[in-house]
């Protein structure tokens, strides 16, 4: 390889894109015409791009058919999710469903402690609903009403439990 | 606003309803640059769910940051700058989880293509599947700001001067990517070029 070659080579793309200028042109061409070695990569740089320009046109073809609209859409119409410390809309949480999937899951997947002013075992009725919640750095508190029993549920997590996923899963 | 309407907005008059809160103009922007979006993405990567996955996460980035769209771009540039960026980060992320665990990724065969074989009508040269395969895999090896800039001039035909605004680098910048990365195409694929001009 001629030691000038690596110059003209890294021109050759623009010259096959018409980005060259005609000074550029000129040499590129004089080069070329003296070193079969420069011609050659030239062809075959070509014949990569035309090559490559068939498999992208059918791939351009392939997407006309797919619409990925819809999932945008409804992605983006999706509340925003609203970590457990956060304080949230009432009506959610007031549901007996959720706070019987939130116990059923929480008691399943994470350590928790209950207090009772009794100190029996209780079991979540459906009528329990969360009246509130507060997060603190070293772990978050949760506070159930039972209607039915009239009982107030208390629970704790340690921070170390991760929580905001239970809430994005509910909702 | 219906959506017949806003097929006749411009892309500005979009944008500025999309800032006033309404969403169907925003859906009208996909609509409108889907194709091109995933086309690029399909380009980048193999594997056609990654790619429809990303392209869903470049609008929904774009919907969240549309305040920062400045008028002085198109908006397809700016939208090709998501896209890129977002599949460059993808694809690191993914070569990096790649590295550390077993790579169950689903390979390519003719039972699962990147893209439907059946809704590709390629033309006798691509009809060659072990080229268009090593074709697939010279793409795939290219770093990764080579292989954005060939996407972008091979699939979309834009120019330099398009492409360095969506890469943010200069035009000589283009120049020399797209030189090493159709080299090294050409140096994986040699054996078929024969004939092709
Ligand atoms: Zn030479």
């Amino acid at each position: 390889m001629n030691k000038n070659c690596e110059q003209f080579q890294i021109l050759l793309s623009g010259y096959m894109d018409g980005e060259l200028s005609a000074e550029q042109v000129k040499q590129l061409e004089q080069h070329s015409a003296s070193c079969p070695e420069c011609a050659e990569l030239a062809a075959d740089l070509k014949a990569v791009s035309a090559v490559t320009r068939e498999y992208f046109s059918g791939v351009r073809q392939a997407v006309q058919g797919i619409s990925i609209a819809d999932e945008v859409y409804a992605r983006l119409e999706e509340p925003a999710v609203i970590p457990m410390a956060q304080p949230r809309s009432r009506n959610v949480f007031m549901k007996p469903w959720f706070s019987a999937a939130v116990a059923a899951g929480l008691a399943i997947f994470f350590g928790f402690y209950f207090f009772f002013p009794s100190g029996k075992d209780y079991n979540v009725s459906q009528n329990t609903c969360v009246v509130d919640s507060v997060e603190t750095r070293k772990g978050s508190v949760m506070v159930f009403k039972d209607s039915a029993t009239d009982t107030t549920i208390i629970w704790l997590f340690s921070a170390a439990t991760d929580m905001t996923n239970s809430g994005e899963s509910v909702s | 606003m219906k959506q017949t309407d806003l097929c006749e907005y411009s892309d500005n008059d979009l944008i500025s309803a999309v800032r006033e809160g309404k969403i169907e103009a925003f859906d009208q922007i996909v609509r409108r640059y889907e194709s091109k979006v995933l086309g690029v993405l399909y380009g980048m990567m193999r594997n056609s769910d990654d790619a429809r996955d990303v392209a869903q996460d470049v609008f929904v980035k774009a919907y969240k940051s549309v305040d920062k769209f400045r008028g002085d771009s198109k908006l397809y540039t700016w939208l090709y700058r998501i896209t890129v960026n977002m599949a460059i980060d993808y694809m690191r992320k993914k070569q990096k989880k790649a590295k550390v665990e077993y790579n169950d990724e689903v390979k390519i065969s003719d039972d699962n293509p990147a893209v439907p074989v059946d809704r590709i009508n390629p033309s006798k040269t691509v009809q060659n599947k072990e080229l268009r395969t090593k074709l697939q895999e010279a793409i795939e090896q290219l770093p990764e700001e080579q292989k954005s800039t060939f996407v972008l001039r091979e699939m979309q035909d834009m120019s330099y001067q398009e492409i360095a605004d969506v890469m943010n680098c200069s035009v000589g910048t283009v120049m020399s990517r797209l030189f090493y990365a159709r080299k090294k195409v050409r140096d994986m694929i040699k054996p078929y070029l024969e004939g092709v001009s």
